[in-house]
């Protein structure tokens, strides 16, 4: 009796691992498939295959496009989108590419694109941009900048995603305001005027963690600061703009009290879904999901004055176009890829309304993008856009990696302002050291 | 499963119960034909060929490149023991934060593994009476096992949330707590809470094991042992805790690993703050091997917890393989 007992057991839990297991790895679909590699099987037709990490609504929306460019393009071109979690993409792409097995076109982020490229993960665009016709001034400078290295063109820009201001209108109301602030006296204020804590109603959640440090970086160019020496080969945030930046952000829990101490990951946008938050600032990609949140009626407005006075500045990022390294190229499948990418481009205004701006200005200048509100709100912040990156150096982003210690050091008071940025600099320019020694020949 | 997984190694507790029966048939095994001979290895083969290709290979391959720098696409370069000089150089980007994230670990371990041996013990012994609703109840505790990393810990990030969990909310309406707990954001709360969604994950396993130890206690000696007059104490401090021994001893080498490779709940949650405080070896790995494509120091890093671990698991056999009546 014992022994059925046991194997039994044995078996339930064997059972446990398995579902476990398979728990574990959902999301990633078929992520060893690798290429199919199958252009040559369907005589003419090339398939190309396309790896992202739009693994949320987002994804919903690029494989509609991915659909009706296939259906536009039969018989000659078919794509096939893969989508892995940012968390585990630039890992798999780096191990494909390592494997000799990577797709054709995948996406990056702005900040990545320089240090692939150095790394030879990706390969230089500038023919196939050229025969495309397409130049920088299709795009927006930055995103298109953010591809150059050595003095070629690596990526092409599909995107800019900045940070935004979601106030809630109701809450904005009964505080007393008709429109969102735009100078950081008036988010103080506003802020102050909607906090009750006897309510669990606050004007604003600085979260300990992300997305601080895109707050941060907005904060300190705001205040006259930049994040790295103007040659872009240091990190250098611990300046006196980048302590008194700080200590605005510091100020808004611990002084004016208008933000509870020790929000985590995320316990802004819980606070902001349930109505007992004013302001929460976030990427753009967060627009979607609260637009389904019901009975939140909230508005965005652009962060790019709303922390110091010195110059207007927002941070974003950008998805960008690449073609991945590998040994099958041949002339056919690399104008399809291309082709692919440009009609991407042409039609990213359907990209927007998934909560996105598109990078080339023919698609961002049409009056179908104009009429997205918040969109067209928030792309404003183009012009004085901060990126986690700077020209000539593909380490940059390594650089401000370590601000994430200095904020949870600072918001729980385990180290002061001054002290932590000297500590974050110190080890961000270590890193990037040590990449510059080992990547750099 | 990965390195995110936290539970005891299935297929070990299949090679012990193997190695259990073994002991007294070594002098016949000689003379036997080797077909006979092979029998037994054809049993192992299915577990051996996953071990070598799955365990062993990657140990003596992580080993090699742990004495070259390699960054994942060009050619690895032979540095010998650098990446390891590095490990102790307070100077260098590994040294910095590696024996942080040790003392981290060992943290975890000491504050994780008593309540992950004792409750899934207590909780056994009163699973394996005549309480009624046990079967439902086995189920209700296992069942947070199937779960996987990334649920657990975004159900615990809702609930320990410091403005809108659950658990600050009652400790507030119905204990009174006048402060919200920072239970993600500050020490020793990230502590307290690591180890509370681990135990609440992961103990399904153990009470398992614990359950088909306590079952392989014979009845017999139970009931000569109630003859002769003891009481419950004694029949559980003299008949219960020997039986369990070799479970027991299993059970605590087995969470002692896995604790020592704690990855996924503080990576979701704490993120390894408040200011890498509980960042745990494995973290810091994952970032030098994909964020900074140090592969040769990764793979050091990696070694020497290896290790740590197999010194405080040959400790814990020492210490609790004395006395035990198979």
């Amino acid at each position: 009796m014992s022994k059925r007992t046991l194997s039994l057991l044995m078996a339930l839990a064997l059972t446990g691992s398995l579902v476990a297991g398979c728990g574990g790895t959902q999301g990633q679909t078929g992520g060893d498939t690798g290429s199919s590699q199958g252009g040559s099987a369907s005589g003419s037709v090339i398939q190309l295959e396309f790896w992202n990490g739009f693994t949320g609504p987002d994804g919903e929306g690029m494989q509609k496009l991915v659909d009706q460019f296939n259906a536009e393009h039969k018989g000659q071109i078919q794509v096939k989108m893969q989508r892995i979690p940012w968390a585990e993409y630039y890992d798999k792409i780096v191990t494909a590419v390592a494997s000799g097995k990577a797709p054709d076109v995948g996406i990056m982020h702005l900040d990545h694109v320089k240090r692939y490229a150095k790394r030879g993960v990706i390969l230089p665009l500038d023919e196939d941009i050229q025969a495309l016709g397409l130049s920088a001034e299709d795009y927006f400078p930055a995103g298109w900048e953010a591809g150059q290295l050595d003095g070629h063109q690596y990526s092409i820009p599909l995107d800019f995603h900045p940070l935004a201001l979601y106030y809630n209108i109701d809450l904005l109301k009964q505080a007393g305001y008709d429109r969102p602030p735009e100078t950081p006296e008036e988010f103080v204020e506003m802020a102050k005027a909607a906090t009750d804590p006897s309510k669990d109603q606050w004007g604003f959640m600085l979260q300990v963690g992300w997305p601080t440090q895109m707050i941060f970086a907005s904060a300190i160019h705001q205040f006259g600061g930049s994040l790295y020496t103007p040659d872009g080969q240091q990190a250098a945030y611990n300046s006196p703009e980048g302590v008194a930046a700080f200590q605005f952000l510091y100020d808004l829990v611990y002084k004016h009290k208008v933000s509870p101490p020790n929000v985590p990951v995320d316990g802004g946008v819980t606070a902001f879904r349930q109505g007992k938050l004013l302001f929460h600032i976030d990427g753009i990609w967060m627009m979607q999901g609260f637009k389904e949140q019901q009975g939140l009626n909230f508005g965005v407005a652009p962060v790019s004055s709303l922390f110091g006075t010195k110059q207007k500045a927002a941070w974003g990022g950008s998805h960008q176009f690449v073609l991945f390294k590998k040994k099958d190229w041949t002339a056919e499948r690399r104008q399809a890829a291309l082709t692919f990418i440009d009609w991407i481009g042409q039609h990213s205004v359907e990209w927007a309304k998934w909560g996105q701006i598109p990078a080339r200005n023919v698609a961002r200048e049409s009056e179908e993008f104009k009429a997205l509100k918040e969109q067209s709100i928030l792309a404003t912040q183009l012009e004085h856009a901060i990126f986690f990156a700077a020209p000539n150096n593909p380490w940059a982003a390594q650089g401000t990696d370590p601000l994430g210690d200095a904020i949870s050091a600072v918001l729980t008071n385990k180290m002061g302002i001054k002290e932590a940025l000297d500590q974050a600099v110190a080890l961000g320019n270590k890193n990037m050291e040590a990449s510059r020694q080992q990547e750099g020949n | 499963m990965g390195p995110s997984s936290h539970r005891p190694h299935w297929g070990d507790w299949q090679m012990h119960l193997l190695q259990q029966g073994e002991a007294g048939q070594v002098s016949a095994r000689r003379k036997k034909p080797w077909q006979q001979r092979i029998v037994p290895y054809l049993f192992i083969a299915p577990h051996l060929i996953f071990f070598l290709t799955f365990v062993a290979a990657p140990v003596v391959y992580g080993f090699w490149l742990s004495l070259n720098d390699w960054d994942f696409l060009g050619e690895p370069r032979f540095v010998g023991l650098q990446n390891y000089l590095n490990l102790f150089d307070k100077e260098t980007v590994q040294g910095l934060y590696f024996w942080n994230a040790m003392g981290n670990t060992l943290e975890f371990v000491l504050y994780s593994v008593p309540p992950l041996v004792l409750i899934p013990l207590a909780l056994a012994l009163a699973l394996d009476s005549r309480l009624p609703g046990r079967v439902a109840f086995r189920t209700v505790f296992y069942a947070p096992t199937v779960l996987s990393v990334a649920t657990v810990a975004i159900i615990w990030r809702w609930l320990l949330d410091t403005n809108a969990g659950l658990v600050n909310y009652y400790l507030r309406t119905y204990l009174g707590v006048g402060q919200n707990i920072p239970w993600l954001t500050d020490l020793p709360w990230a502590w307290i809470a690591l180890v509370l969604m681990t135990v609440w994950w992961t103990m399904g396993g153990n009470l398992i094991l614990f359950l088909a130890g306590l079952q392989d206690i014979p009845e017999t000696l139970y009931e000569a042992a109630r003859i002769d007059g003891a009481n419950g104490w004694q029949l559980f401090r003299h008949i219960t805790l020997p039986g369990l021994k070799p479970t027991l001893l299993f059970v605590t080498v087995m969470t002692t690993i896995a604790s020592f490779n704690l990855f996924g709940q503080p990576y979701m949650t704490t993120g390894g703050g408040p200011n890498r405080a509980t960042q745990t070896v494995i973290m810091l790995i994952r970032d030098e091997a994909f964020k900074a494509y140090r592969m040769g120091s990764a793979s050091a890093m990696a070694w020497v917890l290896g290790i740590v671990m197999m010194v405080v698991s040959i400790f814990q056999f020492r210490a609790l393989r004395q006395h035990i009546e198979y």
